[in-house]
């Protein structure tokens, strides 16, 4: 049988219905794994009679976080959680989560700024404002708490407290926000969060708050978590923008 | 073995200036070992200190035993001085309890 070609007008809107639909109408097509924003999706518009329009991608609804990029590691002994280029001027805020396990006992969590974008270094000047207040209870079920900080350190601290090491079985969670790190709306990074640990020499267990900023106009690309000796073996640390 | 570090494309190896910074952190973080432990000394001292502050109150006798208790605490620092006399007053069994002998209140 040949093809022939339906001229305008030639068929009826409602000729073709659902039952009549080749069932690989789509997974007949060729696939993409990303999209742009001005991809089109067919729609039934409900405030127009159900008629097909379409709509772009960049009009559909999102959710508020969009994730950036994610670090883990599972039984593999690594020195840091190295983020570069990962804060830019499509978000001013971000929201970082996470937990990191330490090869060696009695260690602290900390993070250092990057800088220089894709190829990243280190920003190690001693202009980290950090502290910490730590809530603890002990093995004896006593509570109480302690406070920690420094006004001029080469690097932020999430906690001020040791850690216990992976063979314990504990780690160290973190939920933090970062503020600004590229210098989009002021000349200032800050942060803040809450961390979740196990104390070394201790034994007690803490949940903390921390927070600090930075005394310099530092442009930072990027994020690094390490413990202050050893290495890092188990852990994952999700790095999330806000949407503006 | 150089060291790595975990990005979100894979590992990268430390360059060499990396490694030497990060051989003066951990040098450094070990250094102040002793330190730390002195001051772990302190806290644990303090918490044994307060649990029989309310003895010291007007309305109530202090036991010769506890004052020379508490005085043993005040002179721990003095009197230990060496990172493995740290370790010992620290020493805990497999429970995290402490172990050493001075910590424990006396009752006689």
């Amino acid at each position: 049988m040949s093809k022939s070609q339906i001229v305008t007008g030639g068929i009826a809107d409602d000729a073709i219905s659902e039952e009549h639909l080749d069932s690989t109408l789509i997974t007949g097509q060729t696939a993409i794994t990303s999209l742009a924003d001005t991809d089109k999706f067919l729609v039934s518009d409900a405030s127009d009679s159900g008629n097909l329009k379409y709509v772009e991608k960049q009009y559909l609804p999102s959710g508020g976080l969009v994730k950036l990029s994610t670090v883990s590691t599972n039984n593999s002994n690594v020195t840091n959680f190295t983020f570069d280029e990962v804060f830019s001027s499509t978000y001013d805020q971000y929201k970082i989560i996470g937990f990191i396990s330490p090869t060696t006992n009695s260690v602290v969590g900390r993070f250092k700024f990057r800088t220089g974008g894709a190829s990243g270094t280190d920003y190690s000047s001693s202009q980290y404002v950090w502290t910490h207040f730590g809530h603890r209870v002990d093995t004896s079920h006593a509570v109480g708490s302690d406070i920690g900080g420094y006004a001029s350190e080469s690097y932020g601290a999430i906690s001020s407290h040791s850690v216990r090491e992976t063979t314990n079985g504990t780690f160290q969670a973190i939920d933090m926000n970062v503020f600004d790190p590229r210098r989009n709306l002021m000349s200032r990074q800050t942060w803040h969060g809450t961390v979740n640990y196990q104390n070394a020499t201790s034994d007690r267990h803490f949940v903390g708050t921390f927070g600090g900023r930075m005394n310099d106009n530092v442009d930072a690309t990027g994020i690094k978590f390490y413990f202050s000796s050893g290495d890092i073996n188990y852990g994952v640390i999700t790095i999330f923008g806000v949407v503006k | 073995m150089a060291r790595v570090h975990a990005t979100p494309n894979g590992l990268v190896e430390f360059s060499t200036q990396e490694e030497t910074a990060r051989n003066i952190e951990e040098q450094a973080w070990n250094d102040a070992s002793a330190i730390r432990k002195l001051a772990d000394i302190k806290e644990i001292r303090l918490q044994k200190l307060k649990e029989t502050d309310y003895l010291a109150n007007s309305d109530v006798t202090m036991p010769s035993y506890i004052q020379t208790w508490r005085q043993t605490l005040r002179d721990l620092p003095q009197n230990n001085t060496t990172e493995s006399q740290y370790d010992t007053l620290l020493a805990r069994d497999a429970d995290g309890n402490l172990t050493n002998s001075v910590w424990t209140q006396p009752t006689e």
